[in-house]
């Protein structure tokens, strides 16, 4: 079968022209040094015995390839650059990137008027052929147009006076009234603009790059709302000086949920019927509580105080998850702890009236202001308060009191149910612990604790519990006086005092805060 | 100004169904779409006084809707107030992001239909 030779590529003639200039010179250089040495033997200079003669022969063979080469490197330079731009614009494929004629070098030595001819004649001719032969032009543009038509990317493409000369049929454009097309997006993510870019790739660059992901329509625009990738090419003085491919990834930026964490993924399904549920519960006791028995009151009570428990596990199970990615932050601000207590009192009364127990609370209104996240301390309550009704005995009181102590105040909530033995108390506060004797006799996760340990001392607090069997427990959490951080807490903020307090932006790690 | 017009947009229809009826019945005027599209040309073709905005929407998240509407340098909305309710657990980056430019911020199975109308209350009172 014969054998196409392949045509011959410009880009090779570099390549093949180097490499018989080299042999030439190697070839050159050896009878050069050969005919040296003849000369020092006849001439009695020295005896081709004497390893002088052949150091002296190796010493000028040496010296001689080199001069030879690096001369070579400068001669034929231009040849190179020449080369790489005939076959640039031949359309060979090729990884040598075309000369920039500007470059100072190609102006220092000649090159410059030879490249910037090449590349002159050759726009001319595109120019020209694309005049005559329009049949194939167009169909390209057909074929490009289609392409993209069929894939969700569009193109767009601006000349040097910022006009949109190419927009593909799904671009985000609109035309104004004189039929001129403007682009429809609205660069804000954070990101700089499109036009903060542009402007400075006029003001310092010749070529950039840029990309901005989760790109909007403009909501100015009577368009469907769209949310765009934009990746923009800039190449100065360049007929198509700016370039966009523009994806549009408004499906994959909906609700993906690959995405998601597996645990707020769950919660985020488990919370959905939470809702409906206590919401309607709540509505029923609004609408219904006048016309039910008492008998009803109490099986209506149970159902609300079971859905909120349900709630408070779901926001435990969040939590931990979490604290334990290092991502539980809390938010300190000026508190009074009755006030943090009063949201969630009625669901507290309600859940221990409904289990048969009294809620004696005393936390004084008085009590100094504390630093704190008001919704964690929330959960520290609830948690501790279900551990004491969970614990304790039908009809038994439990109390909460509430004191200063130094810098901190100090909340006690206290139960007179079945206690624990001291083994168990060490462990109480690890996570998914649960003692022997609670597993067998009462529901719970062992999560509680663990979490509530996590808020206490993410304010700098402490937690700890004491207790005996068949007597009860007490479980103490110390939340810091505001007066005593305040000065620390407007410092994290950059010295901007006033901010410290009002705004959200005080969000603290846990972990760092008061350590150290 | 009291808040009289609120647009809810929920697409859970047993939630959305839950707080609309509720809202109504306590008075408010209520629209109520169930997509992050709908939600967005809602809420430019109408000012609402309050808008409740879910996070997990089909089309666009609540946080999509809620950047193309108050960005760093305008608001086109300054007069509604916007509640974000939501049953998802964001990352802190995002949640914040959200707070930031909403009234408010609040979990719904944290929330019963009565305890959103007196949020709503306490935001009258505030303005």
């Amino acid at each position: 079968m014969a054998v196409e030779k392949p045509k011959p590529q410009i880009k090779d003639f570099y390549r093949r022209h180097h490499s018989r200039s080299l042999a030439i010179i190697v070839l050159f250089q050896f009878v050069s040094v050969a005919v040296l040495a003849g000369a020092l033997i006849v001439s009695n200079i020295l005896a081709h015995d004497d390893p002088v003669f052949w150091a002296f022969l190796a010493l000028a063979l040496i010296v001689g390839l080199s001069v030879n080469i690096i001369a070579l490197g400068v001669v034929i330079d231009p040849v190179k650059a020449i080369t790489a731009a005939l076959s640039y614009v031949a359309g060979e494929h090729s990884s040598i990137k075309p000369p920039n004629p500007n470059a100072k070098r190609y102006d220092h030595d000649g090159t410059k008027t030879m490249l910037d001819l090449i590349y002159k004649l050759t726009y001319e001719h595109d120019n020209n052929s694309a005049r005559t032969t329009d049949a194939p032009s167009k169909a390209n543009v057909r074929t490009l147009e289609n392409a993209l038509s069929q894939s969700s990317s569009s193109m767009i493409v601006f000349d040097t006076k910022r006009t949109i000369t190419y927009a593909s049929s799904h671009a985000p454009v609109r035309a104004d009234t004189k039929g001129n097309l403007h682009l429809d997006l609205m660069f804000d993510s954070g990101d700089v603009s499109f036009e903060y870019w542009l402007a400075d790739c006029d003001k310092n660059k010749l070529d950039s790059e840029k990309i901005w992901t989760r790109v909007h329509t403009n909501p100015d625009s009577s368009a469907t709302p769209r949310i765009y990738d934009v990746a923009a090419s800039y190449s100065r003085d360049s007929e198509t000086e700016i370039v966009l491919v523009i994806q549009d990834r408004t499906e994959q930026y909906a609700p993906d949920e690959k995405d998601l964490d597996f645990i707020a993924f769950a919660a985020h399904e488990l919370r959905g019927p939470i809702t409906v549920i206590r919401g309607y519960l709540d509505v029923f006791e609004d609408e219904l509580g006048d016309e039910l028995t008492a008998e009803q009151k109490t099986l209506l009570g149970r159902l609300v105080v079971s859905s909120n428990r349900l709630s408070t596990y779901i926001n435990n199970i969040l939590n931990v998850s979490r604290y334990d990615k290092k991502h539980y932050l809390v938010e300190l601000t000026e508190q009074h702890l009755d006030d943090i207590y009063d949201t969630i009192a009625h669901d507290m009364e309600t859940r221990a009236s409904t289990l048969g127990r009294l809620l004696a609370i005393d936390i004084p209104h008085d009590l100094p202001t504390i630093a704190a996240d008001a919704n964690s301390i929330t959960e520290v309550f609830a948690n501790l308060i279900d551990n004491a009704i969970k614990y304790s005995n039908e009809g038994s009181i439990i109390e909460v009191h509430a004191k200063v102590a130094g810098d901190f105040v100090e909340v006690e909530v206290l139960d007179h149910g079945i206690g624990m033995p001291d083994n168990v108390v060490h462990n109480l506060f690890h996570k998914f612990y649960r003692s022997h004797r609670s597993r067998e006799q009462v529901a719970g996760s062992g999560i509680g604790l663990y979490l509530s340990k996590a808020v206490v001392e993410s304010h700098g607090g402490t937690i700890s519990v004491r207790s005996s069997e068949n007597k009860g427990s007490t479980f103490t959490f110390s939340l810091p006086l505001y007066s005593a951080v305040e000065e620390k807490l407007k410092a994290s903020n950059n010295g901007n005092n006033e901010d410290v307090i009002k705004t959200k932006s005080n969000w603290i790690s846990n972990h760092n805060m008061y350590r150290g | 100004m009291a808040i009289k017009t609120v647009l809810c947009i929920e697409d859970d229809r047993l939630i959305g169904e839950m707080y609309v009826r509720s809202l109504r019945k306590a008075g408010y005027e209520v629209d109520w779409v169930v997509s992050g599209n709908d939600g967005l040309v809602a809420a430019r073709n109408k000012p609402y006084d309050l808008m409740l905005l879910d996070v997990m929407l089909p089309e666009q998240r609540g946080s999509d809707i809620l950047s193309t509407l108050r960005s760093k340098d305008r608001d086109m909305i300054p007069d509604t107030k916007v509640l974000v309710l939501t049953n998802f657990e964001q990352d802190e980056e995002s949640r914040m992001a959200m707070e930031h430019r909403a009234d408010g911020y609040l979990i719904k199975a944290d929330i019963t239909p009565r305890k959103l109308i007196s949020i709503i209350e306490s935001l009258d009172h505030d303005h």
